[in-house]
This record gives structure tokens, C-alpha cells and sequence, in this order.
């Protein structure tokens, strides 16, 4: 037994080994408490808790011994994580639950009551009657919040830069593609790249690290499951794939065109309504402008503003 | 809402109905509802934003200690980061449901045989989707075994 007046004296290494020495659930992940352990691998454990807030609450917690989420290290982090939406999954087949609930206490204050960081995954049904997460609102806070917003925005920019760095990646500005623009470039680059297509037929995992190195494609291709896109595309002989007949954009990459075009448009909207309001103008109005003539080349005019106003309809 | 950050991945902003002095929203900026649906990427990501975001609230207001939570439900996947101080108000305790230990052995085993049935899936996809189409197969006959016992009860039963 340590006495107040030793603790007092010790290092912030030997206190969190004292820690570590005395930890419970260190003990259960090494099998000297008995639990009821439902996953692990070599990094996370997943076991019941036996104070459950619902059937089949589990707490998710690294093997290694860390007091708090900061001090877990990158690739245990992104495992607990990984894991998680494994282990949600678990629950939702295995008890039909319509939902889950995630929840992590940092501090003693905020309800963190293990000195191993760790964290609950809880089984959800409608009207289930657990309301410790439904918070009530202070609109007072609202002008606090304004306050500290420019501090919080330094303060996050720097450390998500640093922590991508850290990854070596680079950031990637968020570029908002809907669930239908998405479907569209996607086909489109199956459809137009006969390479690219072979490697998805042949092995979607070899398929996935090709495009893990392009982050403009990692990006198109975020969420898409390759695996069912493989399975879909093996069921369509070669053949039946053919590029589409070039209508509107009749340059060598229609992609292209057609981003550029849509880019002009969102910055000068006036002269889309133009295109499609008078086609006639539209054209006097590139015949007056290069710079427009570029962004327009190897473009069927007429067909554009004839495709606009279909999709106004 | 205040925006802090964004990438390809996630956004982060101040919660317009904040629960506590210092309460940050992370979220994936794809449109998805369940954890499942999220790549390891986005899932990591997001985390890590959440964990970044905790510490920010630590280092700039003081934090005595934050909680991070989400929950599953029918629109976009929203983590909250909330600033803890002592006395603050808010609790985030839930009372425990009494189980016995039949029911916990009854839910443990549950749980053990879908996660090992999971992974067996995961490690041997050929294998699964041979399995899988197996099951359909025979579903499919005894759906028409059924509709042939129909008929004859419907013979034998037709009423003059």
C-alpha cells in the first residue's frame, strides 16, 4: 500500500505505473478477473458489462494500458475504432436493436470511473427509455459558444494539420459531392478507364489500393462498397460496357469538360441562365470573350442549353 | 452553426443548442446514419477530431473533463464533444438493468457466435457466399414445398 506522502513524491511515470500494477480491467484482459469477453484481437477487447444500461451494453477498451483517449496511440486508436463499427454491427444483428449509442468519459468529473481508458456501446430501441444522453439545452451558452469559436478554430486547424501530416497524407478540402454526383463519377470512371474496370473484376482488394494512393479518387470512391461493385460488374459481359455515345461533351475528357463548365457555372450563374434562356446571345457572348471560349471548347452549345432546360423540367 | 474545421472527411462546428459552456459537433461530411456505414478512414477521422476537439476544450476553456457521444438514429451521424466542469448540472449516469447470470450467459453466447460467425465471413468470402446462396436455394424449396401443400389442402378442403 502507497502512502499519500509517497504518491506526493512520485513521478507522473512511476503514479501510472502504480496505476497500471493495480488496474482491474488490466487483470480481466489478462484473464486473472474473469469476464465475459465477446471479441478481441491484438490490440482491443470487447467484453459485457456487468452493470449493463441495456441487453448487451459491451465496453470497448485497448489491451494496452492508457489513462485517457489523448494518450492512446495512433494505430491502437484507429483499431478501437475500426473495431467499433464491427462490433456495432454484432449488436445490431445478434439483438435486432434499431440503434446504438457510443459514449466516452474523459476526467472523473465528466463520469470516468475506470483509470483504463475505455469506452460503452449500447444497444438502442426506440422508446427504450434511457434518456442520460438527452441533455437539456441552455440557450445562454449560445453567446459563450460565439466567443470561443475563433480560438477553438486556430486551435483545431493546427492539430488536424498536424495529425494529417503525422499520417503522411495531405488535407483534402471538403469537396461536397451528392450521393448521384458520386453514382456518376464512379460509373464514369469504370466506364471510361478498360484498366481500371479489369483490376475491379479481377480483385477489388488490389482495386482498393490503387486508388488509396490518389486522393481525388479515394475521395469518389469513399464509401462504395467494391466488393458489390465487383460482384455487379462480373455479372455484365465485357462488351456490354460500352462508353457512352458523346453528346455534349465531345472533347477527349468529358469529365473534365463537363466539371469545368459546372464550376463556371456556379461561380457566374447569370450566364447560365442566359445559355439557357438564349442560346443565340450565349454565343454572341463567346465570340466576344476567348477566356469563356476555352472553358466552352469542344462543347455542342445548342445541346447544353437544350440538356439544362430538360433538368429544369 | 459556427464552423471550426473541414476536410474530405469530417466537419466540425460549435453546436447551436449547446448543453454545456463548450460543446463542439463532429460529423462525416457524407450523408451516413450507422457507424457501419462509415470507411475506416471516415470512422478514424472522425474520432480523431473528437478526441482533438476535447483536448482544444481542455486547453482553451478549462475543461475539468469532456464527454464524447453519439447515437444512432434517422438523420446524419452527429459526435458530441462536451466540456465537463465540477458542478456543471448536467448527468450523465444511467441506472443499470438488473440481469441475472442466466440472462448475461444467455446474451454472452449470443453475442460470441455472431462475432464468430462475422469473422468466419469476413476471413473465408468464398466459402460465405457459397454458404449463402445454399440457404437461398433451400429457402426457395420449401417456399414451394409450402405452395404445394396448399393446393392440396385447398383440393381437400374445396367446398362443393
Amino acid at each position: 500500500m502507497v502512502t499519500q506522502e509517497e504518491l506526493e513524491k512520485m513521478s507522473p511515470e512511476e503514479i501510472s505505473a502504480l496505476q497500471k500494477q493495480n488496474c482491474i480491467f488490466c487483470k480481466i484482459i489478462s484473464g486473472e478477473i474473469p469476464s465475459k469477453k465477446i471479441f478481441e484481437d491484438d490490440k482491443v477487447v470487447a467484453i459485457l458489462d456487468i452493470r449493463p444500461a441495456t441487453k448487451g451494453h459491451i465496453l470497448i477498451l485497448p489491451k494496452e494500458h492508457y489513462p485517457i483517449l489523448p494518450l492512446v496511440p495512433p494505430d491502437v486508436f484507429k483499431r478501437l475504432f475500426i473495431q467499433t463499427k464491427f462490433l456495432s454491427n454484432v449488436l445490431k444483428k445478434t439483438l435486432l436493436c434499431s440503434s446504438v449509442s457510443l459514449f466516452i468519459a474523459n476526467g472523473a468529473v465528466a463520469g470516468q470511473q475506470s483509470p483504463h481508458f475505455l469506452f460503452h456501446l449500447i444497444p438502442r430501441e426506440k422508446n427504450d427509455g434511457l434518456t442520460f444522453l438527452d441533455l437539456p439545452v441552455n440557450s445562454e451558452f449560445v453567446s459563450f459558444q460565439k466567443d470561443i469559436a475563433s480560438s477553438l478554430k486556430n486551435n483545431l486547424e493546427i492539430m488536424m494539420k498536424n495529425h494529417v501530416k503525422r499520417e503522411g497524407k495531405k488535407l483534402i478540402p471538403e469537396v461536397k459531392l451528392s450521393e448521384e454526383e458520386r453514382r456518376e463519377k464512379v460509373f464514369a470512371i469504370i466506364e471510361e478507364n478498360k484498366d481500371a474496370r479489369a483490376l475491379l473484376r479481377k480483385s477489388p482488394v488490389e482495386f482498393k489500393k490503387l486508388i488509396s494512393e490518389n486522393d481525388d479518387l479515394k475521395n469518389i470512391f469513399l464509401g462504395v462498397d467494391l466488393e458489390k461493385l465487383s460482384e455487379k460488374l462480373n455479372e455484365l459481359p465485357e462488351e456490354e460496357i460500352q462508353k457512352p455515345k458523346p453528346e455534349v461533351f465531345l472533347g477527349s475528357d468529358p469529365l473534365e469538360q463537363k466539371n469545368r463548365v459546372f464550376k463556371y457555372f456556379d461561380e457566374k450563374p447569370k450566364a447560365k441562365e442566359l445559355l439557357m434562356d438564349d442560346v443565340v446571345r450565349f454565343k454572341e457572348l463567346l465570340s466576344s470573350r476567348p477566356d469563356i471560349q476555352e472553358i466552352f471548347k469542344d462543347i455542342d452549345i445548342d445541346k447544353l442549353s437544350e440538356k439544362l432546360n430538360e433538368v429544369k423540367k | 452553426m459556427n464552423h471550426l474545421f473541414s476536410d474530405s472527411l469530417i466537419s466540425i462546428d460549435l453546436s447551436d443548442a449547446p448543453v454545456s459552456k463548450g460543446h463542439i459537433i463532429v460529423s462525416p461530411v457524407r450523408d451516413v446514419k450507422n457507424l457501419i456505414d462509415l470507411s475506416d478512414d471516415e470512422i478514424s477521422t472522425l474520432f480523431f477530431g473528437a478526441s482533438y476537439s476535447a483536448t482544444a476544450l481542455f486547453e482553451l476553456i478549462g475543461a475539468h473533463g469532456t464527454n464524447i457521444f453519439l447515437t444512432e438514429g434517422n438523420s446524419k451521424l452527429e459526435l458530441n464533444v462536451v466540456a465537463r466542469k465540477e458542478n456543471d448540472g448536467l448527468n450523465m449516469l444511467w441506472n443499470p438493468t438488473e440481469l441475472s447470470s442466466s440472462d448475461m450467459d444467455g446474451i454472452f453466447n449470443k453475442l460470441k457466435d455472431t462475432v464468430d460467425k462475422l469473422i468466419w465471413e469476413r476471413d473465408n468470402p468464398e466459402e460465405a457466399k457459397k454458404a449463402k446462396e445454399v440457404i437461398s436455394v433451400k429457402k426457395e424449396e420449401i417456399v414451394e414445398e409450402k405452395g404445394k401443400k396448399n393446393i392440396l389442402f385447398n383440393i381437400f378442403n374445396r367446398k362443393p
